[in-house]
Formats: structure tokens, sequence, C-alpha cells
């Protein structure tokens, strides 16, 4: 397994430096005609998934047969739904069905957890509602499984050691839940990141907001589905009660990270310029973040 | 067949059942075993039970009184039929059997265990466990089981994990490895060299000179009611028993049986050919044999169950009373920074359930059960951890994870009540320690940078980042609040030194709830803002 890790992973970096340089998002040949973002708004969240994976003709744009998937959702802590600390786990396992529908080999899911990883996979709902879409849930608490990636285009963070899973994957979805975070304002798509990290500590010792953008452009996600259904809107990004929690019913998908991202954060109520790890992806040419510039497909249900 | 093998074959049963309970206990993995099935084996296991009675008030959990009751009835069955240790001597003597022949005969009783309750009922009147701990059969057998077995069922666990890995499997998860810290496996290794050495040599000699569940129990099982004998006329004195006899308790010559140290194992009643052996209810007539410490060494046992509670009923009481804090290691906030302080924790941390050091140590035997049972590994296996006291006491460590929040556990494992079991919403107030922050030693303040990492892990947000104009926020803790999880420890970047940690509680406080705030407005039907 480590051997394949390393090939591909230094593929990927390539890829992803080469992308990075000239401002192109890595998918974005695969939905050539789409929108760049689409965001739905009044369903549950596997109906707003369906609605909003088909506004980009379906997942069969991003997913070829017989590739293999990671799906990685926020699973960082031992709360239950209601507490929208994680991912919803409807949305995560109606994503895997759709992966698998368009022909995936295999769809894996995991995260680096903060709370302990067993609890967590299952307080969460993913776990189950993973097996359930026959999706196969990984470990993600192993440190053996994170292979050393450099970081090219890092001022702050030069390399990081990432989940060999998502560097042998042919298919990358980033599912975060859009919720308050006390010191990164926000956390979303990039800062869901962390959770394929294994050495994440240094991030917050050499400067968060810094070592979030430079990590964006080592390997982007060919999907980012941010999850807005539940939001924590203070006490984040753990939360303390239900009390933090404002139902909102929403959801944004791109495939562009830091559109991504800069629509979320408008969605929540903050200036994504105000987020700096958004502003420097920007900057970086990650991708986008002035929504003006991008073709945004609404969708009311 | 004769009923007596039945019997026999009921007691490896037994043993055998309760040995593999116990070790599956340390070395289940995958959650194969409810809690409340190991309950079953470690209730009955009398030292622990009998500690748990005496320290935490609960007789509902007294397994030692049906113990007691039986011994009264049929002598020393505990040895041979329950005690996980006996089942592990039994069967080193049955290998040794095998591989060359042991020449066992009758010996004089000795009175070494006689001195041995004596040192412990003496200890104990000065606040000490250490004696029992390290001499208690079922610690001892839990504990090897923890440090020995436990580390096998692991390095299996990760093959079979990684060979599932290389098939694109993820069922079965790899575990983190670890030993006991170095001390502690000496002390458990050598103990256990004793153990196996004293079996293959001698048989039961440890439990008729060392362990004090054996010489307490003797005491009792000489007024029991049913118990071996020889049938005077019937004996032949050719010996066989007494060669058989792993207790050495069969004295032929006399045509006596040493009540005190037989451990029931029934084996004698198989090999007489006379039938000469008898397991019955001795007649009113025949003076039941005495020797002339008896009646001091009955007071004794008086003293070692009055010694427990006047020592710890008066010190943890019940409930949780005040909080007792050391003195504060956090220096103020002084301009400019001062040098990055290092931590140096005075007093030790205490799972949850545990009520403080005091409690702990005084009921602790030192089985290691809560450590096997603790998913995010944070409880360690000590060998003085406590302020010289509690040997062999494990203590909370939270160098490579936390206590789980949303966790009982622990408190659920524990025979001797030295963890009580707490609901989980109750455990979620339990109040182990205080978060402290030392602000010279923070990422924030050393290097501008935004980090918080320690506000992000609080379960109960006792930790807030608090920020002045947009700069990076540095944390600030709320001690009430706080359970002292040590999840912003574990999670505290900052080097060499960590710039927040847990200052344990000397006695275990009850946190406030954590605060809930207003509840935000739900946002549904609002447009898109973009
Ligand atoms: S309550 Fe805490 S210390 Fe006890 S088993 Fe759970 S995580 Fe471990
Ligand atoms: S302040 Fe630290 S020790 Fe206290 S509850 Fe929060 S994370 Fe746990």
């Amino acid at each position: 397994m480590k051997r394949r890790v390393f090939i591909k992973g230094a593929a990927v970096m390539t890829a992803g430096a080469a992308a990075a340089l000239n401002g192109l998002p890595i998918s974005r040949a695969l939905a050539q005609n789409g929108p760049d973002l689409a965001a739905v708004q009044g369903g549950e969240p596997g109906i707003m998934f369906d609605k909003a994976i088909q506004a980009f003709g379906g997942m069969k744009n991003f997913v070829k047969p017989n590739q293999k998937v990671v799906v990685k959702p926020n699973i960082g802590w031992d709360t239950p739904v209601e507490r929208a600390a994680n991912t919803h786990p409807e949305l995560v396992s109606r994503i895997i069905k759709h992966c698998l529908d368009a022909g995936a080999k295999e769809v894996v899911v995991f995260d680096h957890t903060c709370d302990q990883w067993k609890r967590t996979y299952e307080s969460s709902g993913i776990e189950a509602a993973v097996k359930d879409a026959g999706g196969i849930m990984a470990p993600g608490h192993v440190a053996r499984h994170y292979a050393e990636v450099a970081v090219p285009g890092g001022k702050d963070l030069k390399k990081a050691r990432v989940h060999e899973l998502v560097l042998e994957a042919d298919v990358f979805i980033n599912v975060p839940v859009l919720k308050h975070h006390g010191g990164a304002g926000l956390t979303i798509g990039m800062k869901n990141n962390m959770g394929i990290v294994w050495d994440r500590g240094d991030w917050h010792r050499s400067g968060l907001h810094q070592c979030i953008a430079d990590f964006s452009t080592v390997r982007k996600p060919d999907l980012t589905v941010v999850d807005a259904y539940r939001m924590l809107m203070k006490n984040g990004p753990r939360g303390v009660s239900e009390n933090d929690t404002a139902l909102r019913k929403a959801q944004i998908i791109s495939p562009d990270p830091v559109a991504a991202d800069a629509a979320s954060a408008k969605l929540f109520g903050i200036d994504p310029a105000k987020v700096p790890y958004i502003r420097i992806a920007n900057e970086k040419g990650v991708g986008a973040m002035d929504l003006s510039t991008l073709a945004i497909e609404r969708i009311r249900i | 067949m004769k009923p007596s093998r039945l019997f026999i074959g009921l007691r490896i049963l037994a043993s055998t059942a309760v040995s593999l309970l116990i070790i599956l206990a340390t070395a289940d993995l995958w959650g194969f075993l409810a809690p409340g099935i190991v309950r079953v084996a470690t209730w009955l296991q009398f030292l622990p039970s009998l500690v748990r009675a005496l320290t935490a008030f609960g007789l509902l959990a007294a397994g030692f009184i049906l113990v007691l009751a039986l011994t009264l009835l049929f002598g020393r069955v505990y040895c041979s039929f329950l005690c996980p240790l006996g089942a592990f001597m039994d069967g080193v003597i049955a290998i040794r059997r095998r591989i060359s022949k042991v020449k066992l005969q009758y010996v004089k009783p000795g009175v070494v265990r006689y001195f041995i309750l004596a040192g412990i009922a003496v200890s104990l009147f000065f606040g000490s466990m250490h004696l029992i701990n390290i001499l208690d059969p079922y610690s001892i057998f839990a504990r090897s089981a923890q440090a020995l077995v436990r580390p096998l069922a692991i390095g299996l666990n990760n093959l079979l994990a990684q060979a599932g890995e290389l098939a694109g499997y993820y069922g079965i998860a790899p575990y983190p490895f670890s030993l006991p810290p170095l001390p502690v496996l000496g002390v458990i290794l050598a103990w256990l060299a004793l153990v196996v050495w004293l079996a293959a040599a001698r048989g039961r000699l440890y439990c008729n000179t060392l362990c004090p569940v054996g010489a307490f129990l003797g005491l009792a099982s000489r007024f029991s009611v049913f118990r071996m004998s020889m049938d005077a006329e019937k004996c032949i004195q050719c010996g066989a028993c007494s060669k058989k006899c792993k207790a050495s308790c069969m004295d032929v010559e006399n045509k006596t049986v040493d009540a005190s140290r037989c451990v029931m194992c029934l084996d004698c009643l198989t090999v007489c050919p006379v039938d000469a052996v008898e397991f019955t209810a001795p007649s009113a007539a025949k003076e039941v044999e005495t020797d002339p410490g008896r009646r001091s060494l009955l007071f004794m046992g008086a003293f070692l169950l009055t010694g427990l509670p006047s020592r710890s009923a008066a010190e943890t009481g019940n409930g949780y009373p005040e909080t007792i804090i050391e003195e504060s290691l956090a220096a103020s906030p002084t301009e400019p920074l001062a040098p990055p302080l290092s931590i140096k924790r005075k007093a030790s941390l205490v799972p949850p359930g545990g009520m403080g050091r005091d409690h702990f140590t005084s009921a602790c035997t030192g089985c290691h059960l809560c450590a096997a049972a603790c998913p995010s590994h944070v409880i360690r296996p000590e060998l003085v951890a406590h302020q010289g006291k509690g040997l062999l006491a494990p203590s909370l460590s939270y160098e490579k994870g936390f206590c789980n929040y949303n966790c009982n556990a622990c408190t659920m494992v524990c025979p001797s009540g030295a963890i009580l079991a707490v609901g989980l919403e109750e455990k979620k107030r339990v109040q182990m320690g205080r978060a402290q922050f030392i602000k010279q030693n923070c990422v924030v303040a050393t290097k501008g940078t935004e980090c918080v990492a320690c506000a992000e892990h609080c379960p109960t947000g006792a930790v807030k980042i608090v920020r002045e104009q947009g700069g990076p926020g540095l944390p600030k803790v709320d001690e009430d609040v706080c359970v002292g999880c040590g999840a912003c420890e574990f999670a505290c970047p900052a080097k060499p030194y960590k710039a927040i940690y847990v200052k344990a509680s000397l006695i275990h406080g009850k946190a406030l709830p954590p605060k809930k705030g207003e509840s935000v407005q739900n946002l549904v039907g609002e447009d898109f803002p973009f």
C-alpha cells in the first residue's frame, strides 16, 4: 500500500502544484458546462444533494466507473447529530450512493477525529450511515497511514503527513459542515482538510490560517459539498449545547474549494475576505473568492 | 463415575470460566463482552469485593458475603472454584506433573500467613494498601493479563488489520500498542515468576503462606459445616492423598486434614484406594483441631474488618465535598513575557468516579481493569503515582489522549469501588482537576499567530478565546466549568512546555454545568445572500 502511495502522492503533488500555479481547479475540466457553484435550500440533506449534483450533470461527471473515491466528512466530535458539530450522516450516505451509482469501485470514508475516534464514528451517526449506503468506514487514527508530502506552494507549511487513502484516491470529495470556529472564524472546506493530516498540531503552532491556505494547494478536493442543514452558530467547532445551533436547511456544492468556502461564509453571515484562510487561498490562486465572477445555480425546494 | 469427579469437572469449569472472563476483560479490544458479564466474575472476587463493601458502603456489591457464606459451609471453595490465580497455579501444577514427578507431602502448618494478615491489619491502620495490592491473587492475575495478554491481543489484532488493509478491508481497526511502564512491568513479571516457581515446586504454597485471602478464608473454614476428613477406620495410611494434595494439608500419620489450608480442590477424593477420604459434616463428638494462637487470630480478623472503614469512611465521606486545590502554578500574566515555565504536577490525576486521591488509593487494589477499559488510553498503570499512596494504582496521563467527555467506561468495571460507578450525565460534571493557563508558554503570546487548539477541544466551553479587536485570541479558563478532562492540555501544541494543563483536584469536585447561552434563531427560509 505504502509503495503505491508514494508514486501516486508524487503525481498528485505535481498535478496539484501545477494547477495551483495556473489557477485552474483540477476538476474544472470535468464539469465543463455546469455552473461554478450550486446552492440549494429548503429540503432535507439527501434531497438537496440530489438537486445540487443534478445541476452539475450528475455524479458521473466527477466519478468514472471503477474509480476509488474518498469522501471526507467532518467527524471531529463525539456528539449527536442535533449538535451539528459533525457533517449530517444523511448527506454522507447520499453522496456515497451517487458515487456507487456512477460506478465507483469503492467509496471510503474517514476522518482524523479530535475526540476518541471509535465513539465519534458511532455517535455522529456517520459510521452507520456509511455502512448502510455501501461505503467503507476506514480508521483515521493510525499514524502509519499518513505519508509525508511536500507543500511546494507553502509559505509557513512546507510539508505535511497526509492520509494515504486520500493520496491514493482517484476522486476526493470534501464534505465539511459549516460552523462557527473560535479560532479560524469559520470552519468550512479548507479547514476540514485538517482531518486528512496527521501532524496538525504544527499548524496551530505555526499559524493556523496560513497553514490552512498553504495546504489547500496540495490536494484540492474534486468536489466540495458544504453541509449547512443545521449550523453551529457559536461555541464552535464543538459547541456546548443545541442552543448553539440554527436550522438553515441549505447546502453548497462546488468543484472550486475557495468558491465553496466563500459562498458558505456569506451564508453564515460573514464576509469571506474577513476569513484570512479564504483570502490567502484566493490570493494563491487556489480558487475564486469573488462570487460575482462565478456562474451560480440557486435552487429552492 | 464418582460424584467427586463431577465436582472436579465443575471446579475446572468454574475456575476456567472466571479466569477467561477476566483475561477477556483486559484483552477484549473488539467489545465482544458485555461489561455486565465481566462483572459477574469480578463481583465474586473476595478481596476487591470486601474492600468495596468497606470503603464505598456498597453492601449491594458485596459478593464477598456470598464467598464467606460458601466458606462457612464448604471450606475454601473460593480458592479452587473462583480464584483466577488459583486456577493459574493449578494449570502450572498440572503442567509440572506432566513434565516430571513432583513430590508433594504433608507439611506442618506455618504461621507466615498470620503474620501477613497482621501486617495487613497494621498497614491498613496506617492507611496503606501496599501489602494488599501486592498480594491479592485476583489483582495479580488481572494486572498480569492486562500487561501480558492484552499486548498479545493488540499485536494479533494489528496483524489482522494490516492484512485486511492490503485487501482493502478496514473492518479491523489497529490499536495503539502499549506496555505498562517498566517498573510496573518489572513487578508484575517478578511476582508472576515467584507464583510459577512456588506452584511448580510446592503446589499451592502461595495460597497458604503469602495469600491474604487464603489466610482469611482459612480462618473461616475452621468453622465450616462440611469439610474433608479421613475415616480413621478405613484409612490404611498409604499416603496417596498426601502425595496428591496441592495444599500439603493431608496429615496421614495422624489421619487428620488441616481444614484451614485445604483449598477444596477435591483431588484427594479420587485417589484414595479405600475411599477413606470423605467430604462430610464432622460429628459433634469430633473435636475440631485447634492451634494455640487461634483466639488471637480471630481477633485479628475482626480487627482487619474494622481497619478499613475506620479510616476511609472518615476521610472520603459520601458525595462530593468541597474542592481542595493545591497552590496555583500558573504565573499571573505579566508584561513582558517571562521565559517558558515547565509544568510540574504536584498531585496525581485520578479517574472520574475515583472521588479524589485519598478515596481512590484507599480502595484501589491495582488490578488495572480500568486501564484496559479506557477507550482513550489515558489511564496508565503506575507503581507509585500518588505521592507514596496506592502501590500499583493507576493514574491519568494526558500525554497521548484525554478523558472522553462522553464516556464513563472505567467507572463501570472497577470491582473494588476505587472508581465508583457514575452515570454518564453525572460523570460529565465530575471535576478531576482544573485547567490552568500559562500565558508565557502560549503560542499566541509568543508568536502572535492564531492557535485556539485548546478552546477547540474543550467539551464544556470552559476555555474561551478572548480577542481584542480582531487580533489573535488568547484562551481564558472558567475553572468552575472545567472538568479536568485534559482535552486542552493534550491539544496544546506549545513547545517546549504546554501552555495549558490540568491541575489535579485532591478531592474531586462538581463542575458547574456548561453555560448553554441563549438559543440561536433558526434561519430556514432566508434567501441566499449571494
Ligand atoms: S471516563 Fe475518561 S478515563 Fe474513564 S474510561 Fe472513559 S475516557 Fe477513560
Ligand atoms: S478547560 Fe480543558 S480540562 Fe477543562 S473541560 Fe475544557 S478541555 Fe477539559
